[in-house]
């Protein structure tokens, strides 16, 4: 899961800095060759829109395309849809099609494709079928214009029709099969830039180039994904030169060193999802707002930056993303760290400190991986200056999901999580009905708030909705905002043409098509 | 011989029966739930959760899994994986060769290597070779498989640059036929040598105690003072009568090949079963991670029998009524 | 029995024990190392330089003056957190152990003396569990249920007991037809109290050596499982050191390299002091030299 979160980091903010890099005297791209990108784990499968499944996120990334799709600084741009048109009320949106367009069969794409992958996403249940609830109808008046009629006006939807599980699939492979067992979930057939060759279970997945791609013929002969799943042998591999691309993100620790490193390229900058403290608000002493306030006094959030994620990330001010600006509040903030206010708060709601200067002891669940382990530990070391005792308690994901979001099992947890692709994300953090609300929070007014944003059209009147949003956050503090996610690519400087680098405003994340080798 | 054999398989179906009752309930009973993972930790909706449970059979009281599950086993089928959708068998097979052929190699280098050393340091008690070959053992046997893993990346692959870190095949140039071959016999060695530097103390221990033992016996004493050659002594009688415990260890570790040797696949990136199974823990895979165990089981089982016929075979002292 | 007699021939097979224990070179160097692990484990918070959870500011120094082994991710002293690292492998090798010592006496004992069925049933019982793959039982339960320490050691205790049983069975069937045990049931004693006051009291050394093989085990299993990242959080062990290691390795290899080091050294101490037991309690074995 923190996998799927860091892959759809953005970066708004860092546009600046990034914008200038592209042009200056890039040299002419070299044909082919082989890419090889370290890969955590096997997928699931290669059905892109059935479950969520961050190990295939990638690999799709380069079979299928999607209507339109993020690029890896978060802006929607064009992939199968050249252009579209949103209707002034807000309810139709309109997609007109790439014409040139055949899937890898050599079959032709129309929209009949883009139907039929919605129209199975919204009736089977897929992973972005909550996004999709909006819809009412999908029409296709020809074979290159698609027409989404919406119930209500949903500002979010372009955003999410960019983001996950919105892969457009074949229409002629899957119609009349059973979705979850097609033979193509394990040959998959898309129309992006590279076709698939071969699955090696726990090994590698091998890619060719596909020339006849819409874009324009990619440079790279084959993408090989190579599974390694321990990071540190992953990031051996990458530093002995049997791979290219860090696609397993090396360890935050590894990271300055890896910046020194000759021939090896790291780009970091901010990402719009962020880490943050959710308390559990249904039992005492959660339910007191002073005790809720002097963990976010206690709370060294520069601490958890410097020492947990090294140095990479930012100490948390607000109460949602700085990355995705116009939706930002930094008038209404978190408290400077004031221990003895902290120790008075405490004192107040009837905390007393026993003969051993322990006020509590709570338990902290977090799941497992090193940045956790370690934020977790410096927040026991806080706490521990106003005696509260934590009761670290590690869990893989599974065991997490059901103690925290099923059975409502802890006092405070830590998590992370993607806020964008736009601020309606925050409906499921904060929201009442939040599916990720572990909090038992609910205030009518923030819902009311969330409801009015997300059924505007224009980004200046949604602004201070969202900012209201955030000061009330502030006021009742359901989570203590920790840190800012950075995002970190690496990857060997021969290797040119990176999405992160080059693909700004025309590929995704992970789409190699533009990619080129720079070595004998 | 047939009536034991056939007490000793009806104990093994017992053991395999327990073995997949018990891990029914643990599994089924500890806290996680499959399609819970599957929606996803951003952004999961309650009807697709609900949908994923229905289609799995999940909904269903605990027995009723329970006996539609062995029903679906005594004919063969394992089921279909919750996470992959997938026949749990194919799945399987996907990584069984992996496993085997690092298990395989490194158990059979240990077991020739081990008791080798083993049978020689038995005739050359405290000397100097003896006690050094000891403390080697010692500290092999204190090892753990990951941690010597770990060295040894570290050492050859980063260090050295000698072999590569970690995976099967070298994926920039794809090689076929024999070059194939070589190929992974260069990416097994780093693995291979871990597993079997763990296991070598193992068959070490054990030759040299019992070919010790036998050369105590009366018999070779007997030999000696009638002045036969002291090497075909023990080409001839106790090496072959010393083997034997040697290969119940070797029984023993075969029978956990299927998994033993999940924490260096881990560290080595070798795509086994191992791995298979530990991410079918994380992700609750339960069809899956039932029918690994079933596998393990039947393995464990077989093995356990193969040896007592092997026992038997190798030394006619022993009859079975 | 006379008590006096009795005493002094338990001083006497006492002496034995050690003079035998004593003239072996490598169960002396075991001990020795258990004497060392142990005085550490009493004495970490008075030899420690630093509190093994003070987050220094300092990261990752190497080792060196300030810090003797280094510092890790977080700024902790990697030394003091060997130090107090030894109680906890220690903790967890020795009470699950003895868990294991403890059900595999009983079970054994009562099956080997008490005979008929009951041994029929409990036999195949522990055939039972010797096949179960424990590693893979023990990862599934505590992945699923939780990695507190106490998990941990319940669980190892609970899946390593059957090789104790089985020795003590065996043990427990050649002693009820010794003379001293059949002069008790004669006299009417109960058979609960002679199973506690005849049989495992003399049939309990070859248990006491597997138990101390043992601990070795448990203290290596525990450091797999902290390797799979499913050891306890909230105290510092060597597994867990190896585990968080790792991360650094290719910068702060002082990490995972020393408390790998810590585990051999000790593992190797018990298996040590095992073979020692087992070369002196075993008369078979007691000739051999090692």
């Amino acid at each position: 899961m923190r996998k799927y979160v860091s892959i759809f980091v953005a970066l708004v903010v860092a546009a600046s800095m990034l914008a200038g890099c592209a042009q200056n005297s890039t040299p002419r791209p070299k044909e082919g060759g082989t890419l090889i990108v370290s890969h955590q784990d096997d997928p699931i499968s290669f059905n892109p829109d059935w479950k969520t499944d961050d190990y295939a996120y990638p690999i799709n990334q380069n079979i299928f395309n999607k209507l339109v799709t993020l690029d890896p600084r978060y802006n929607i741009v064009p992939d199968l849809a050249t252009k579209w048109e949103v209707s002034p009320d807000g309810k139709t949106y309109t997609f007109y099609l790439a014409k040139n367009v055949k899937w890898h069969d050599g079959t032709k794409f129309t929209s009949q494709d883009v139907k039929w992958t919605f129209d199975t996403i919204i009736q089977k249940k897929g992973t972005a079928y909550n996004n999709l609830q909006a819809v009412e109808s999908i029409e296709c008046p020809d074979d290159y214009t698609v027409v989404f009629k919406l119930k209500q006006p949903y500002s979010a939807f372009l955003g999410f029709l960019a983001w996950y599980g919105t892969f457009v699939m074949p229409k002629h492979v899957y119609e009349g099969t059973d979705w979850t067992t097609n033979p193509a979930n394990q040959k998959p057939i898309g129309t992006g830039p590279f076709k698939f060759v071969e699955w090696v279970k726990g090994d590698h997945v091998t890619l060719e180039k596909n020339p006849d791609y819409f874009k324009g013929a990619p440079h790279l002969d084959k993408v090989v994904f190579r599974i390694i799943p321990d990071a540190n042998t992953a990031l051996q591999a990458f530093l002995n030169n049997e791979v290219d691309v860090a696609g397993v993100r090396p360890p935050l620790s590894e990271v300055g060193k890896l910046e020194k490193t000759d021939g090896v390229k790291v780009i970091k900058f901010a990402a719009p999802s962020r880490y943050y403290i959710a308390f559990n608000m249904r039992k005492a002493p959660w339910n007191n707002l002073d005790v809720r306030k002097a963990i976010a006094l206690a709370v060294n959030r520069q601490e958890i930056v410097d020492k947990a994620l090294k140095g990479l990330g930012q100490a948390a001010k607000g109460f949602y993303t700085p990355a995705i600006a116009w939706a930002y509040n930094d008038k209404d903030v978190l408290p400077e760290r004031n221990l003895q206010e902290a120790n008075r708060l405490l004192d107040a709601a009837g905390l007393k400190p026993n003969a051993e200067g322990i006020r509590l002891k709570i338990d902290l669940p977090y799941f497992q991986g090193s940045e956790w382990a370690d934020m977790a530990t410096v927040i026991k070391a806080n706490l521990k200056e106003v005696g509260i005792d934590v009761n670290l308690q590690q869990l893989e994901i599974a065991a997490w999901m059901q103690k925290v979001l099923t059975d409502h099992d802890f006092d405070i947890t830590i998590l992370n999580g993607f806020q964008g692709p736009d601020p309606d994300n925050l409906r499921l953090r904060v929201g009442s009905n939040g599916n990720l609300q572990m909090m038992g929070y609910s205030n009518a007014e923030v819902d009311k708030l969330l409801d009015e944003a997300s059924q505007l059209t224009k980004v200046e009147e949604r602004a201070p909705k969202y900012k209201d949003v955030q000061r009330i956050l502030s006021q009742e503090l359901p989570i203590v905002p920790l840190a800012e996610v950075t995002s970190i690519y690496v990857f060997k400087s021969y290797v040119h043409g990176m999405p992160v680098e080059d693909g700004i405003g025309k590929v995704t994340f992970s789409d190699y098509s533009l990619v080129w080798l720079d070595k004998k | 011989m047939g009536r034991y054999l056939l007490k000793k398989a009806g104990a093994a179906v017992l053991t395999i029966i327990f073995v997949l009752v018990l891990n029914f309930f643990i599994i089924h009973i500890a806290p996680g739930d499959p399609a819970r993972i599957l929606s996803g930790l951003d952004n999961p909706s309650p009807e697709v959760i609900q949908t994923l449970r229905e289609k799995y059979g999940l909904d269903k009281p605990l027995q009723v899994q329970l006996v539609t599950y062995f029903k679906r086993v005594i004919k063969g089928d394992l089921g279909h994986s919750i996470v992959y959708d997938r026949p749990v068998w194919t799945l399987i097979k996907e990584r069984l060769g992996a496993t085997l052929l690092l298990t395989f190699t490194s158990a059979i280098i240990a077991f020739v290597l081990g008791s080798l050393l083993g049978a020689y340091s038995a005739t050359r008690q405290g000397s100097k070779v003896d006690a050094a070959l000891s403390f080697v053992a010692y500290l092999l046997y204190s090892m753990p498989s990951f941690w010597l893993g770990l060295m040894l990346i570290l050492v050859f692959a980063s260090w050295l640059k000698i072999l590569p870190t970690s995976g099967m095949v070298n994926l920039r140039a794809p090689s076929t036929g024999i070059l194939h071959y070589l190929d992974v016999f260069w990416h097994l060695i780093l693995p291979a040598t871990t597993l079997s530097l763990v296991q070598i103390p193992a068959y070490y221990r054990i030759t040299r105690s019992s070919v010790s033992g036998v050369l105590k016996e009366d018999f070779i004493t007997m030999f000696r003072a009638s002045g036969m050659d002291e090497r075909k002594i023990f080409r001839k009688y106790a090496f072959k009568n010393a083997i034997l415990p040697t290969v119940t260890v070797f029984g023993l570790h075969l029978a956990y090949v299927v998994t033993g040797a999940a924490l260096v696949e881990i560290v080595f990136a070798w795509p086994g079963m191992g791995r298979l199974m530990l991410g079918a823990i994380y992700r609750r895979d339960y069809p899956l991670l039932m029918g690994i165990y079933l596998i393990m089981s039947l393995s464990v089982a077989v093995t356990m029998i193969v040896v007592d016929i092997l026992y038997a075979v190798l030394d006619p002292r022993i009859r079975y009524t | 029995m006379d008590e006096n007699a009795a005493r002094a021939r338990f001083t006497r097979s006492l002496k034995e024990f050690w003079m035998a224990y004593s003239s072996q070179k490598q169960a002396v160097a075991g001990l020795l190392i258990l004497l060392l692990v142990v005085a550490v484990a009493f004495l970490a918070p008075y030899i420690s330089p630093y509190d093994p959870n003070y987050l220094g500011d300092t990261l990752m120094e190497a080792p060196g003056r300030q810090h003797l082994l280094g510092t890790d991710g977080m700024g902790r002293d990697v030394f003091s957190m060997i130090l107090h690292g030894t109680r906890v492998s220690l903790l967890v090798g020795v009470i699950s152990a003895l868990l294991s010592g403890m059900i595999g006496t009983l079970v054994g004992g009562i099956s080997g003396f008490f005979g008929g069925t009951v041994d029929a049933v409990i036999s195949e019982i522990i055939d039972i569990f010797l096949m179960l793959p424990t590693f893979f039982l023990i990862l599934i339960i505590v992945a699923m249920f939780g990695s507190s320490m106490l998990n941990v050691m319940i669980v190892i205790g609970l899946t390593s007991w059957p090789g104790n049983a089985r020795l003590m069975r065996a043990q427990a069937l050649s002693l009820r037809e010794r003379t001293f045990v059949i002069g008790a049931k004669v006299i009417g004693e109960s058979r609960g109290s002679i199973l506690f006051r005849y049989i495992i009291p003399n049939g309990i050394f070859p248990v006491i050596a597997n138990t101390t093989m043992q601990v070795a085990s448990a203290i290596l299993t525990e450091a797999g499982l902290s390797f799979l990242g499913l050891g306890d959080p909230n105290v510092v062990s060597w597994g867990r050191l190896i585990y968080d290691g790792r991360a650094y390795l290719t910068s702060a290899w002082w990490i995972s390299t020393f408390a790998g080091m810590a585990i051999v050294v000790t593992v190797m101490g018990f298996y040590l002091i095992g073979d020692g037991l087992n070369r002196v309690l075993n008369p078979k074995l007691r000739d051999e030299r090692q």
